[in-house]
């Protein structure tokens, strides 16, 4: 007899998401056919308020379009709106944010494997990586002044420069985070009980990752190179010497492994940025208000891949459209595919392998009508009207 | 390869070691110089020109002219203008720290202290005026 396939619903509210997102997915048993997704949970109007507000206001209210990749999206934002200003930044500006760059990346990756460690009952590995993370917030902290959001790029360079003494703290603590990088690769390579649970899980194929425009560490952990840093260098990546890092192993193991060794990478790209910060101003002394009429795509490799904006200009100090594509959105229908095949109890770490961001992924979210699957639209006139029934009718109260 | 027991030196090494957190309300970990914490105004400083209004992303300030002392002796003759003030009203709940409203000021009359606690139970306690 044929066994039949139950619909199991995750979300929009669920232990396992940090963020609202709906999933269904198909289970013969303990095993997933079939999956879907469906996101449109966390519109906060970002974009719109970005085009009411001048370029300054906007840089800051898109540094809030995540929590992790914070600088990710004001570098993205302010590389277009100098590319129509036509600015040359000068060069220890742009050494400058790429060290912020990499801590974030630093923080971002090593925040996920605590996040997947937790996610398959490996607690004693995310207490050690989030207290070595620790490390990174507080250099952040102490050459930005915040934690969280940086606040670190104005329209023409940075804003804070860093000291020598922070300089070489910083080389200092890259070493320490060398070391203790090396023994997480050996962890995630060698420690069975983490090993095992994730070996094999999530598995997509590089034909299928190509396919679906996935992006960042999941793409190269399934063996597709991809890197803006490689392919369209921005800032000063073209001068620097690091490797492009991609697994053929095409599953969780190789998204760890992708993501241990970019970390290395990481500090060694510091590392070099330290040793060779040219001297000289952090920002252009001055920068018009006004951005000229223009258009401009601005593609940056953030902690969890390909970000893009889209900036355009009218001639006023305020822009007439700001589009936001983070890398999340490239990655989440990949992530559903992944699944399939899977059990239901890898179901946490399968999505959480792509480090999803759901707020970062939401723009706007058009209901389409579907009568197949029952979906239906309530106009405001007919949810008046059934409100003034439901009040005539239960309270006596007559409109 | 795999080898059971791999992360046992590392627990057992942990054991010997001092906590890594603090014990938070009772000890207070400092913040690092350079932090941005509340922004305050240098009252007499102030010109102004509401540049920081202007730029402010949250739209948290409000720089308003204070009335003259009615009480006050008139100047003296032959003296120039006394000078108008100003005082800066902030809306704490609305401020999200970029110092944006520092960096744009040409008197350098903003600048930001290093309080972080800055959380309360009403929201009237959170509109700070300063002058």
């Amino acid at each position: 007899m044929e066994e039949s396939v139950f619909r199991l619903p995750v979300g929009p509210q669920h232990p396992f998401l940090k963020e609202p997102a709906k999933f269904d997915f198909d289970i013969q048993g303990e095993e997933i056919v079939g999956a879907r997704m469906n996101f449109g949970y966390n519109h906060r109007g970002i974009e719109k308020g970005c085009e009411a507000r001048n370029y300054y206001q906007a840089m800051y209210l898109l540094e809030r379009v995540c929590g992790i990749c914070s600088h990710s999206h004001t570098t993205a934002f302010v590389q277009a709106v100098e590319e129509i200003m036509k600015l040359e930044v000068p060069k220890r500006g742009l050494y400058l944010r790429m060290v912020d760059c990499e801590l974030e990346r630093l923080h971002s990756h090593l925040l996920w494997l605590g996040v997947a460690a937790h996610e398959v009952g490996f607690d004693s590995l995310f207490m050690l990586v989030w207290r070595d993370r620790e490390l990174v917030m507080d250099i952040l902290e102490k050459i930005s002044g915040n934690r969280v959001n940086y606040a670190i790029n104005t329209i023409g360079g940075v804003r804070r420069d860093i000291t020598d003494a922070q300089r070489k703290e910083i080389l200092g603590i890259m070493k320490t985070l060398k070391q203790r990088l090396d023994y997480y690769a050996k962890i995630g390579t060698h420690e069975p009980s983490f090993v095992g649970r994730i070996k094999g899980v999530g598995t997509l194929s590089a034909e299928r990752a190509a396919e679906m425009c996935a992006v960042g560490p999941f793409a190269r952990a399934s063996n597709v190179a991809t890197d803006v840093r490689k392919d369209d260098p921005y800032a000063c990546y073209a001068e620097m010497d690091f490797k492009l890092i991609t697994s053929d192993l095409c599953d969780i193991l190789g998204r760890v492994i992708v993501r241990v060794y970019e970390m290395i990478e990481s500090c060694t790209i510091i590392e070099q940025l330290l040793e060779t910060m040219p001297e000289g101003e952090i920002a252009l002394a001055k920068v018009s208000r006004r951005v000229p009429e223009g258009a401009a795509v601005s593609r940056y490799e953030a902690p969890r891949g390909e970000d893009v904006h889209f900036v355009r200009s009218n001639g006023t100090d305020k822009p007439e459209r700001v589009r936001v594509r983070a890398p999340t959105l490239a990655n989440l229908e990949a992530a559903t595919e992944s699944v399939i095949g899977a059990y239901v109890a890898d179901i946490p770490i399968a999505i959480a392998s792509i480090d999803p961001c759901f707020s970062c992924t939401d723009r706007m979210a058009i209901v389409l009508r579907d009568r197949k699957r029952g979906t239906r639209v309530t106009t405001w006139e007919e949810l008046r009207r059934r409100g003034i029934e439901w009040y005539g009718k239960n309270k006596g109260i007559r409109f | 390869m795999l080898k059971a027991g791999i992360f046992i030196p590392e627990l057992l090494g942990n054991l010997g070691h001092a906590p890594a957190t603090r014990e938070y309300p009772f000890v207070k970990t400092p913040v690092p110089p350079g932090f941005r914490g509340t922004p305050r105004l240098r009252p007499g400083l102030c010109v102004g020109c509401k540049a920081c209004m202007r730029d402010c992303t949250a739209e948290a300030i409000e720089i308003v002219q204070v009335p003259p002392d009615p009480n006050a002796p008139p100047p003296e003759p032959g003296t120039k203008n006394v000078g108008k003030k100003f005082k800066m009203i902030l809306y704490l709940d609305r401020c999200v720290h970029c110092a944006r409203c520092a960096d744009v000021c040409p008197k350098d009359a903003i600048y930001l202290d290093e309080e972080y606690e800055m959380a309360n139970f009403t929201r009237d306690a959170l509109r700070l005026e300063m002058e």
